[in-house]
């Protein structure tokens, strides 16, 4: 070590620019596509995708008698927010893709923008690239975004409109050269194998970190739709994935449920 | 691999140059796309049309870390030159018209093939590979010329390398 070091300059692609930033997204409830991933759309007039660091619902010291003042701080229930800027003429195009509404007479004509449950809206990758628009440096993972309520102002002059959200499963960035992939199965019943694609990369060691249950997957979920599931729940054990099939070894799925999982591969 | 810091006007206007000869293609090859002469003795000797490339300026620094050298933001300045017989100032108007197009487009202008000498010689390089980033270009603006059946303007790109 010399306290007289001088450091070369950054590298070139230390820049990172908001609008070489690719948004693609997918609906968390599409329609199986079975062996065939589920095709990540890209999302086009956005200005920014912001998530705030989280809030817990629970957080707490814990103290012992004969501990002094060494304390074990504990937290619960994380939260993240966020908000989803876009162009002011664009904001229900951008809330009805979303939502997964077709926004025509023909289709839905109206929107609410009272959001009417907490269930998962869509998974956004936020692919940032480098200034020749192409060169990948890593990719922001926003798992299971739920929208929000909304109020949409009308100033005079111009801005941008806001589409806000909530999650309660952390954004995890993925490094350059990764993908995700996006399975949904309709469950064939006494089948415990499905047909994934690609290879999965090993993403976190779950057993050192909460909220992970799968060294290889973000998350794998069934719903069980003769029981009313709404959406799918996240499994935590009695499943794995390995190059091109997912598995279960407990709980096979019946004839009426879906069942979901979210991994990354090399590109 | 790239742009040397120690040659850095050099290279970035050999670079520059190169590129903008490759992306020059027929119909518009007769654009002759030269080096600038910074004293213009020689441009009555070229065939109009041409786009002539001057050496790059430093602006400004980028990119800087603590501890650490940075990076520099320069401009460059490119010209193009037509006359009555060359389309006048229709063709001139195609010209910045596509490199207008060209630069703004940041998948196009990073990833046209060129082949440059620099350090050494390279073949199907980029920008990109060479380290050179398009930040931007400006609109073109008219250069008075002595001869009136002549036209020419200039734009500025800016770059960090």
């Amino acid at each position: 070590m010399a306290l007289t070091d001088q450091l070369g300059p950054p590298a070139s692609n230390s820049l990172l620019v908001g609008r070489y930033t690719l948004h693609k997204f997918v609906r968390c409830e599409a329609s199986a596509g079975d062996a065939t991933a589920i095709v990540w759309a890209n999302l086009t007039n956005i200005v920014s995708i912001t998530v705030d660091k989280p809030s817990w619902d629970y957080e707490a010291d814990g103290y012992q008698q004969g501990g002094g003042d060494d304390k074990l701080h504990v937290r619960r229930g994380p939260k993240w927010t966020g908000k989803i800027e876009c162009h002011a003429g664009k904001v229900f195009d951008v809330l009805a893709l979303l939502k997964g509404l077709t926004w025509t007479t023909a289709g839905t004509v109206g929107i609410s923008l009272r959001q009417e449950n907490d269930y998962p809206d869509v998974i956004i990758q936020s692919i940032a690239r480098e200034g020749d628009n192409s060169t990948h440096v890593f990719s922001r993972v926003l798992q299971d975004l739920i929208i929000d309520d909304m109020g949409v102002d009308s100033p005079m002059d111009y801005a941008d409109r806001e589409i806000p959200f909530h999650t309660y499963h952390e954004p995890i960035p993925i490094c350059g050269g990764s993908q995700l992939v996006y399975h949904i199965w309709d469950a064939t019943a006494g089948t415990p194998t499905y047909t994934s694609t690609g290879t999965p990369l090993t993403i976190i060691t779950s057993a050192s970190h909460d909220d992970w249950s799968f060294d290889n997957m973000i998350f794998c979920k069934l719903k069980d739709n003769s029981a009313g599931d709404a959406v799918g729940k996240r499994l935590t054990t009695g499943v794995s994935l390995a190059g091109g099939t997912l598995t279960f070894t407990t709980g096979t799925p019946a004839a009426s449920d879906t069942v979901y999982a979210l991994y990354v591969v090399a590109v | 691999m790239g742009v040397r810091q120690i040659e850095i006007i050099e290279d970035i206007q050999q670079c520059t140059r190169a590129v903008i000869d490759a992306v020059v293609t027929a119909p518009f090859s007769r654009w002759k796309i030269v080096l600038a002469d910074l004293e213009g003795k020689q441009y009555g000797e070229f065939t109009k049309p041409f786009v002539y490339i001057h050496p790059p300026r430093y602006d400004s620094p980028i990119l800087e870390c603590q501890g650490s050298l940075s990076r520099g933001v320069y401009l460059i300045d490119f010209g193009a030159w037509c006359d009555r017989k060359s389309g006048f100032a229709g063709e001139l108007n195609s010209i910045n018209g596509r490199m207008l197009n060209f630069f703004r487009d940041p998948q196009a202008v990073h990833t046209q093939a060129f082949n440059v000498v620099t350090s050494e010689s390279y073949t199907d390089t980029t920008l990109h590979v060479q380290g050179i980033t398009i930040l931007g270009i400006t609109g073109a603006k008219p250069i008075l010329t002595e001869d009136k059946t002549e036209i020419r303007t200039e734009a500025t790109i800016t770059l960090m390398a």
